[in-house]
């Protein structure tokens, strides 16, 4: 081998080199469950088609698990979803029913299937199965022991395999039907030797059938894929295995185990459990929060209108985050309450309400960096570049400026806020009205994602350009976003070779750079 | 896990060998390396050698192709004429491997390649255009490396 490598050209040598390259072969056959946010993150750069579908998937798709995409991953996902659902059901009988089921199918695999040796493969995914029976009181114990024998490749490649010719055995069963499917290859049966009983070879559409119809259908489990693709739509197209499920109402549906399809790979779902769904429900408070920064707004018009706010337009400046902070006319919701005590004592009474606004403002701080022109498109363009400058600095300052006109208000008008505070809690959806003071900040900021990103869009258009652009790429900002150099400017663009500053023809900046560098 | 199968292949080659194969275990028996004296039937140029073929099966076995290498010389366009002693066989390849193919099948397969060479699938050039453009000089070539090397019982390299 090493004698005719060495004999072979440069470019034969990079071609066995690239032949020989397997992608995605880091981590473990299968990984750990995680929020499905990552994918949604990961595809936050990605064509408008992606980020839309990412940014839904997590609402109907709480979690996922990422599977190795080594050729195996579809038949890997099946079969580890498979085991999975059978924790999670914990009926040990029917687990047991399982190795009994599968065991009386070794006649069909060796005489239908033709496959010789079939029990060695068979026998690892009957072992799992009576392990998981066993320890199937303890689930947690139960899918430890699943993922680890998913990541001992001894064990797995033989469980996969298993479920290989488990699939092939069934549509050659029924070649009748699906000889028609395999036209091209001329046969089912061929088709299973040249696709389905190759190691690494990537499962298809009617390996997903064997499996469905001859392993999932009998103990009325679902397989739901949601393929996510640049197809056009907001939502992941999704299809059931086996085909009738399609039709059938979701909540009559048998145990379903979730995939994931992204074009040459599979990872499995987990859907957002019903229990809370309430809950998730709640993430479309995040939806219905693009009304919450108007809402806002409308707040502080109506204290301009009520209070004289001469301090509005520095708060402001301050960074816009008080108008989160001014959202705590909430607070004078709670100082309503307790107004009745008294001008004199409410001050401490107010320090904590607005207090509270405060902290939310440092949470929103927290997310600040990262969209910092949402807030400019909202004021004055002067302004703006004050904010740009010291965004974070500035937060402290306007909670403490802001509360004094509230403090001073409350005397004056806690009734005409009342009515601000019910509207914006209807039309933010369920809000209880105690419940405004933290709420609306929090799924405030969640809610700003998308309409700020528009916002944002739109600023960066129309005036934002100046103050980012002007350190086009400075040692001392290189690793700011506003530096166009890094790969987080909305602008990005990176460092390049111009001739002219070699020759000073720009004046004094490429003399500084050259100093600085 | 693999040694179970591979045990069970071992005993059903042994009992019941393809004809014109004798297998044994080398002396240091890890059942993963496989000592076979190929005799190939007359109708061949390669009659009367006998060619020690060692087969290796790695430790993922089924789950990688066994490896198969001629340590006797032969004049043939599917193994590489060195010392080395490859073999082209199709379903050894990676990409057409399948972990339900018996050793037994690749052993048939060696013999069917010894009986009907592949020279469209060479790893000779030479010899797979010779063979196919002027079959009396193959003949008579692989029949000269066959007095040259394969007269005597192979010997295997003690590995």
């Amino acid at each position: 081998m090493e004698d005719q490598d060495s004999g072979l050209h440069d470019m034969a040598a990079q071609q066995a080199a690239a032949e020989r390259f397997q992608p995605g072969l880091e981590g473990p056959f299968v990984g750990e469950k995680i929020p499905s946010d990552a994918i949604t993150q990961e595809y936050a750069k990605a064509d408008p088609i992606y980020v839309e579908k990412t940014i839904a998937l997590p609402q109907t798709y709480s979690h996922y698990r990422q599977i190795k995409g080594d050729g195996n991953c579809g038949w890997r996902a099946i079969a580890f979803a498979y085991f999975e659902k059978l924790i999670d059901l914990g009926d040990q009988a029917q687990i047991e029913g399982e190795v009994a089921r599968l065991m009386s199918l070794g006649h069909m695999i060796s005489n239908i299937g033709g496959y010789e040796y079939h029990e060695d493969f068979a026998e690892e995914a009957h072992n799992l199965l009576r392990e998981i029976a066993l320890n199937v009181a303890n689930p947690g114990l139960a899918r430890v022991i699943l993922l680890q024998r998913f990541n001992d490749s001894g064990i797995e490649a033989n469980i996969i395999y298993y479920f290989r010719i488990l699939a092939a055995t069934y549509l050659k069963a029924n070649a009748a039907i699906y000889d028609d499917f395999a036209a091209d290859f001329g046969g089912i049966a061929t088709y299973c030797s040249q696709a389905i009983d190759i190691v690494n070879r990537e499962i298809e559409h009617l390996g997903i059938v064997g499996l469905a119809n001859l392993l999932l259908k009998p103990i009325d489990f679902v397989l739901e894929i949601a393929y996510l693709d640049r197809s056009p739509g907001s939502q992941v197209n999704r299809y059931r295995f086996p085909e009738e499920a399609n039709q059938q109402d979701p909540a009559a549906l048998g145990p379903t185990l979730y995939l994931l399809y992204r074009p040459d790979h599979y990872d499995i779902l987990y859907r957002t459990p019903p229990v809370q769904a309430p809950a998730s429900s709640v993430v479309p408070v995040s939806v219905a929060a693009p009304s919450g920064p108007v809402d806002l707004q409308v707040n502080r018009v109506n204290f301009t209108n009520n209070i004289a706010i001469h301090s509005n337009p520095p708060s402001f400046g301050g960074g816009g985050m008080d108008v989160l902070s001014m959202l705590p006319g909430f607070g004078m919701n709670a100082l309503g309450a307790m107004g009745d005590l008294g001008p004199l004592t409410s001050p401490p009474a107010a320090a904590s309400p607005v207090g509270d606004p405060f902290v939310s403002s440092q949470q929103s701080g927290a997310w600040m960096p990262q969209y910092p022109e949402t807030l400019p498109s909202q004021v004055p363009p002067q302004q703006q570049q004050q904010q740009q400058q010291s965004p974070p600095a500035s937060l402290p300052p306007p909670p403490v400026v802001s509360a004094s006109p509230i403090n001073s208000s409350t005397p004056m008008t806690p009734s005409p806020t009342m009515p601000t505070v019910t509207r914006s809690s209807s039309s933010s959806g369920h809000l209880p009205p105690l419940a405004p003071v933290p709420q609306p900040s929090s799924p405030g900021y969640r809610i700003r994602f998308s309409p700020v990103q528009l916002d944002y869009e739109e600023s960066k258009r129309i005036n934002t350009r100046e103050p980012p652009y002007q350190t086009t790429t400075s040692t001392t900002f290189k690793n700011s976003v506003w530096n166009r150099a890094h790969y987080g400017n909305p602008d990005f663009h990176p460092e390049e070779y111009v001739p002219d500053e070699e020759q000073d023809v720009r004046g004094g900046r490429p003399k500084n750079k050259r100093s600085n560098s | 896990m693999s040694t179970k199968r591979i045990s069970k292949e071992f005993a059903e080659v042994s009992q019941s060998p393809p004809e014109g194969f004798t297998i044994t275990l080398p002396p240091s028996a890890t059942l993963h390396t496989w000592h076979i004296v190929l005799t190939p039937p007359p109708s061949t140029p390669f009659h009367p050698g006998h060619f020690g073929i060692v087969l290796t099966l790695p430790t993922d076995y089924p789950f990688k192709p066994p490896v198969v290498k001629f340590i006797t010389r032969l004049y043939h366009p599917n193994v590489t004429n060195d010392s080395l002693g490859n073999v082209c066989l199709g379903i050894l390849k990676p990409e057409n491997w399948k972990p339900s193919t018996k050793i037994a099948a690749v052993l048939e397969a060696l013999m069917n390649l010894m009986i009907e060479p592949q020279p469209d699938d060479p790893l000779e050039e030479r010899i797979a255009d010779e063979y196919r453009n002027d079959r009396a000089a193959w003949e008579a070539k692989a029949r000269e490396f066959v007095n040259r090397y394969a007269l005597e019982e192979p010997v295997f390299p003690a590995s």
